[in-house]
């Protein structure tokens, strides 16, 4: 799976749950750099978790591939992958591959 | 919300679950039922999964067929579990790891399986199985009544971090069932035990599904977080 489809998918995932936040929000803005957590986010803590599940499930659905996103890894780097789409998407991106390899 | 509402339910070979799986497709239930082993049952209304439900994988398995499937689950009853019985002194290491792996580490991955696919719709029950021994603290069962606590424990917190997506989390705890898990407990033991209770007799099938009903209502999403006992305990 490219860079470019896990973005899409990141975007997608994150314009479903923002429309299910607030159904006036304008979404057509969203792009790698938008900011998921921490200072001038979209998102609140609950609707990050929804995010994850819901990529999760896309993942799952799509590529029939199980990838735990919020794992262990992920809650103890330095610089968190769910800062913004773009680091997000690299990070799942980084899963996958790894995935892959092991199937 | 359809007509029609989809209930998966672990561990329906035999006991109480099969029991359970045969109510709620007798009620028109679309019933999703598992085991490692094959199941007899017939009914129109019944599919069987045939899975390990403390194995992750088998376990992620069984709800991509139930979403292909329905696309939707509203009930899941943890009802796979258990027993030992067995003086604490005696008890070796890999009877916990069996216990807890079967009654709470299976009802971890169904609840959080089971809690995805319902967000989805907004609605959910999750019925988790303790039993009368954690509020009896009774002697020969401390690692089968720590792993019910630790299930009563995930079912407060969950249904606390849950209703926010309407699911609602509750957990039933029978006395004394006649089936295969207390097969190998003495007579004398179960009448001990029995004695120890408010209502002196063992529990039946419908028993447990008066509180499960109860439970699964729609009108009852100001329900969770709750233990309902029989037998008079609390």
């Amino acid at each position: 799976m490219q860079k470019n489809d896990i973005t899409e998918m990141v975007i997608s995932s994150l314009r479903q749950i923002l429309s299910e936040q607030d159904p006036e929000f304008l979404t057509d803005g969203l792009n790698e750099s938008t900011r998921l957590f921490g200072r001038g986010s979209l998102l609140d803590s609950l609707a990050m978790v929804s995010l994850i599940v819901d990529i999760e499930q896309r993942l799952k659905e799509k590529l029939n591939i199980h990838i735990t996103i919020a794992d262990e890894r992920a809650m103890s780097m330095e610089r968190s992958p769910f800062r913004t789409v773009e680091s997000l998407a690299d990070y799942i991106q980084l899963l996958v591959e790894e995935k892959s390899k092991d199937v | 919300m359809s007509e029609r509402r989809v209930i998966l339910i672990t561990g329906t070979r035999k006991g109480i679950g099969r029991y359970l799986a045969e109510y709620y497709a007798g009620q028109g239930f679309m019933v999703e039922g598992c085991s490692r082993n094959p199941s007899d049952q017939q009914s129109q209304n019944y599919s069987h999964h045939l899975a390990d439900v403390t194995d992750e994988a088998q376990v992620i398995e069984m709800f991509s067929e139930i979403q292909k499937k329905h696309g939707r689950l509203d009930i899941a009853i943890n009802n796979a579990g258990l027993a030992s019985l067995n003086h604490f002194l005696l008890t070796p290491v890999s009877t916990v790891d069996a216990i807890f792996s079967v009654n709470f580490r299976a009802t971890f991955l169904v609840c959080r399986e089971s809690a995805k696919l319902m967000k989805k719709h907004n609605f959910g029950r999750i019925i988790n199985i303790t039993t009368v021994a954690v509020p009896m603290l009774l002697a020969g069962e401390a690692i089968y009544a720590s792993s019910k606590s630790a299930v009563e424990t995930l079912t407060k917190i969950i249904a606390r971090e849950l209703i926010q997506f309407g699911i609602t989390c509750n957990a039933v705890g029978p006395a004394p069932v006649d089936t295969d898990l207390i097969k190998g407990v003495p007579k004398e033991k179960i009448d001990q035990l029995l004695k120890g209770l408010p209502v002196q007799k063992m529990a039946n099938f419908q028993d447990i599904t008066n509180v499960i009903d109860f439970f699964i209502k729609p009108e009852s999403q100001n329900i969770t977080a709750q233990v309902i006992y029989l037998g008079g305990v609390s």
